[in-house]
């Protein structure tokens, strides 16, 4: 009897995803600027080189952590709680939940994939096993248990953003890294369709745990070459959707009454120091520096005025209500030229008299080298920028652009003066931006790797402030933290905050409603093949 | 016979040369896979990622350059082009296989096309020296080479695919063009490849036309023609059997060296038109440091213009007697 129903229900199903396949009704269709690979949904493989629906439209993650105001959005995982010493993390998963091959999604999946990490180090990009946890385990079919050697609340974001996959599948894959999962089995609101070098097609998924939503029955992705090809497609209609850094989206919001875009602050572009090398090595010289450039001027160069310049504090504008008190907001550097001016010769760099800038020694100053990415021409004209300004207090620089890997080589094995390069971490709280900035365990000598420390700067506050920062879940005693961070960082300037940097959302409203917006901040902007685009995907509903 | 044996010598001689140069060249530009990939992601990917993507990639243990040069070779010799970095774990040759069929369709036929066309244009303009029409076809296909194609082609595609929507705007077929090989399925191809085809025919034509004007004005004044037509002949025979084909020999060789290029794409028009070819794989490798799909990509461009040169001594030898006789 049992099976004579489960047959049915099956051949119900086949039935009516061959005719959504014939016939989607309403599809969401999303340009992308480069061309994708293989047909590979491995959801551990690094963002290029799984196809785009993987992590977004078709493997859940447990929580969806919003990188601009930290907002968490329950997925396949209900509550969350840290312990009081905060070394262990209890998350209750969501029931109700069926594998899109009929099988029942529980709490096991979710330990399995996590110590699936562990069994295979080269999947961990999060390097969560590398943060202090010692042990995932499944009590029950509905709660996880995370154990910690050491408290480490930040790494809670990494925990959420990780993709559930089912237990029953993986555990017979030998070699996780290479391969191409492709017929994938997972729990989200689009299953597979079609793959070919031009679209990619997702139908939905008809089992879906959610009742009402998604309202579109089906997502296509079509691949252009370029951000001008990509472009076209959204000024012509084509498409409804794309993340496409063009340099002037208020144009293209006023090009048609069904264009908009949504650029958030997610990041900041920097002006690192490398505080190894002298005079940079001088606190006083940073702040003299930091109070000679107008970032205002940089900003409008560098991104015709779509994208504003950067807070001095390193706050992004989402998280200042909660982050940056006001006491230290008036205590960041303002642009300042004769301030600057005579900060430098108080700090015992004098003026010669043609105008140039003297070291300690009496000598001049040499020429500095801005790093910047070769043909960027955004970070190009900052450096431009930045240049004119130095050179109105005395101090000579040059633009150095190098292609990718000698740029990210330069920045990070400290061989550069001076480069523009956005925070090599970020999140929904300042905690990313300075750790990765900041933290000792993330720099390195002078000829060896950092992997995010690019200035080499530490210091003692800002240390003990960061470990204690993330060994707490209590709000007021992070603020604390925080203050403190940013006190410091302000004094000693080990680097400039220049312009913001933003997500690249376009839409063309023509055909859909529902898109997220500022007024409607529901996931973060991010990209079409991340975990935040899940949640537009449901919200869209056809005109 | 000692002809084409020394070119079969030389052949594999270079192609060792290509093999080698290849292997060196990537490996002096600095930085490694790993990092730029760090850096391409722009702060979405965690610098803890880079030990597992090292462990992932086969980067972390890879011994010395000298016994990574010779594996290199032994794998070459078997035709095991590794995978790819940038597109792991796809196999290098599965990635050069999708595109390379888009890149010899248009690339190699536009470039066929358009050495038909030029020189039928050049024997004309070359032949009919004085007549108006003859004259004009020197300035204008001057003119037409040296355009910038980039600015060429994003103009036909601003107009004619965006304004007036004749043409598609991007891609090499439509999104769900239906089984291949179909009547739909090649209307939807041909849509496709109108508009990057005529941008390449209409910029390259100019130097063959102009290459073989040249070639006809210089054998005009021949004097085996003075004596051909002191003998009788027509004009028509003078111009086919003999201005013809010693005007062509040495735009030939040129074409061989072209048709060999054709497999290292077209990257503006791939670009320009989103058409994936193997010069945009190509653009990537190198700026993504993909090392295996990179070697792979420029092995393939270098024994395709040596294969190609080489075809076309082989039938330099059939076509020039001169040649044939030792006499060249």
């Amino acid at each position: 009897m049992k099976y004579n129903v489960l047959t049915l229900s099956v051949m119900l199903l086949a039935s009516a995803s061959v005719s959504l396949a014939q016939n989607p009704k309403s599809t969401f269709t999303v340009v992308r600027s480069d061309q994708w690979g293989a047909q590979n949904f491995n959801p551990f493989s690094p963002a290029s080189q799984h196809l785009l629906p993987t992590n977004s439209a078709i493997y859940e993650t447990l929580f969806f952590v919003n990188s601009i105001d930290g907002k968490v959005t329950p997925v396949l995982g209900t509550k969350y709680t840290w312990s009081k010493d905060n070394k262990t993390l209890t998350v209750t998963t969501r029931g109700g939940v069926k594998w899109n091959d009929g099988q029942t999604f529980d709490a096991t999946d979710a330990a399995f994939t996590f110590n699936y990490l562990k069994q295979y180090p080269a999947l961990d990009t999060t390097g969560l096993w590398k943060s202090g946890l010692t042990s995932v385990t499944a009590p029950n079919a509905s709660t996880v248990v995370f154990n910690f050697n050491a408290a480490n609340t930040p790494v809670f974001v990494y925990i959420a953003n990780t993709p559930i996959v089912p237990q029953h599948v993986w555990k017979d894959v030998k070699d996780p890294a290479t391969f191409t999962n492709a017929k994938p089995v997972a729990t989200g609101p689009f299953v597979f369709d079609s793959y070919s070098q031009q679209a990619l097609r997702v139908l939905k998924n008809p089992n879906y745990w959610m009742k009402s939503q998604p309202y579109i029955d089906a997502v296509v992705w079509v691949s252009t070459s370029s951000n001008d090809a990509a472009l076209l497609k959204l000024l012509s209609g084509d498409v409804d959707y794309g993340y496409v850094g063009i340099s002037d989206p208020k144009g293209f919001a006023a090009k048609g009454p069904n264009n908009a875009y949504w650029w958030p602050t997610n990041n900041i572009n920097f002006l690192y120091f490398n505080t190894v090398k002298a005079p940079f090595n001088d606190a006083a010289f940073r702040r003299a520096v930091a109070q000679a450039i107008d970032t205002k001027q940089v900003a409008s160069k560098a991104y015709i005025s779509a994208v504003p310049a950067a807070n001095a504090a390193s706050i992004f504008p989402a998280q200042q209500s909660t982050w940056l008190p006001a006491s230290l907001k008036a205590q960041a550097p303002t642009f300042n030229v004769a301030a600057a001016d005579k900060a430098l010769t108080a700090a015992g760099y004098k003026k010669n008299a043609q105008g140039v800038r003297l070291g300690k020694d009496g000598q001049p100053l040499p020429t500095y080298k801005i790093l910047v990415g070769a043909g960027w021409t955004d970070f190009i004209t900052m450096a431009q920028v930045v240049g004119d300004n130095l050179k109105k207090v005395g101090i000579n620089t040059s633009i150095d652009q190098q292609a990718w890997g000698s740029y990210s080589g330069g920045l990070q094995t400290g061989t550069y003066d001076m480069g523009i390069s956005w925070g090599w971490g970020n999140g929904s709280n300042p905690y990313y931006t300075f750790n990765a900035a900041f933290s000792p365990d993330l720099s390195a000598p002078v000829g060896k790797s950092a992997p995010s420390n690019l200035s080499r700067y530490t210091n003692p506050t800002i240390t003990a402030a960061l470990k204690s920062f993330s060994t707490t879940s209590d709000p007021a005693a992070q603020k604390k933290a925080m203050s403190a961070i940013i006190a410091t960082v302000l004094k000693e300037t080990p680097w400039v905050p220049l312009t913001d940097r933003t997500q690249f959302s376009l839409f063309n409203t023509s055909r859909f409603t529902g898109f997220p917006s500022a007024q409607n901040p529901y996931n973060d902007a991010s990209p079409d093949d991340t975990a935040g685009a899940r949640l537009m995907y449901l919200n869209v509903k056809p005109k | 016979m000692p002809y084409l044996l020394r070119k079969v010598v030389i052949l594999v001689f270079t192609l060792w040369v290509a093999a080698t140069l290849n292997f060196v060249l990537p490996r002096l530009v600095p930085g490694d896979p790993v990092s730029v990939m760090l850096a391409k992601y722009q702060g979405r990917l965690d610098p803890s990622a880079v030990d597992a993507l090292k462990i992932a990639y086969g980067l972390n243990d890879l011994g010395s350059p000298v016994s990574q040069y010779f594996s290199y070779l032994g794998r070459l010799l078997h035709g095991d082009f590794g995978r790819s970095i940038s597109l792991f774990p796809t196999p290098v040759t599965d990635v050069i296989g999708q595109a390379l069929p888009y890149t010899l369709g248009l690339v190699g036929i536009t470039t066929i096309l358009s050495f038909v066309i030029g020189t039928a244009l050049g024997l004309y303009s070359g032949w009919r020296r004085g007549q108006t029409g003859a004259d004009a076809l020197t300035p204008v296909s001057l003119f037409l080479s040296s355009m910038p194609y980039f600015w060429f082609a994003l103009v036909m595609l601003y107009v004619f695919a965006f304004q007036l929507k004749w043409f598609p705007l991007s891609g090499a077929l439509d999104p769900f063009p239906g089984a291949a090989f179909t009547a739909g399925w090649w209307s939807s191809l041909l849509r496709h490849a109108a508009l990057p085809a005529f941008t390449i025919l209409v910029t390259s034509v100019g130097g063959w036309l102009i290459t073989m004007r040249n070639n006809v004005v210089s054998v005009a004044s021949e004097d085996y023609l003075a004596f051909a037509r002191a003998k009788g002949l027509t004009e028509r025979r003078i111009l086919s059997r003999y201005v013809l084909r010693n005007a062509l020999l040495p735009s030939f060789t040129s074409f061989g060296m072209a048709l060999g290029f054709v497999v290292g794409g077209s990257i503006l028009t791939e670009i320009v038109f989103s058409y994936p070819g193997l010069g945009f794989y190509l653009y990537q490798a190198v700026v993504g440091l993909d090392y295996p799909l990179m070697q792979a990509i420029f092995f393939i461009i270098a024994l395709a213009v040596l294969l190609a040169n080489f075809a076309v001594d082989l039938i330099n030898v059939l076509l020039d007697p001169r040649v044939r006789e030792g006499r060249a």
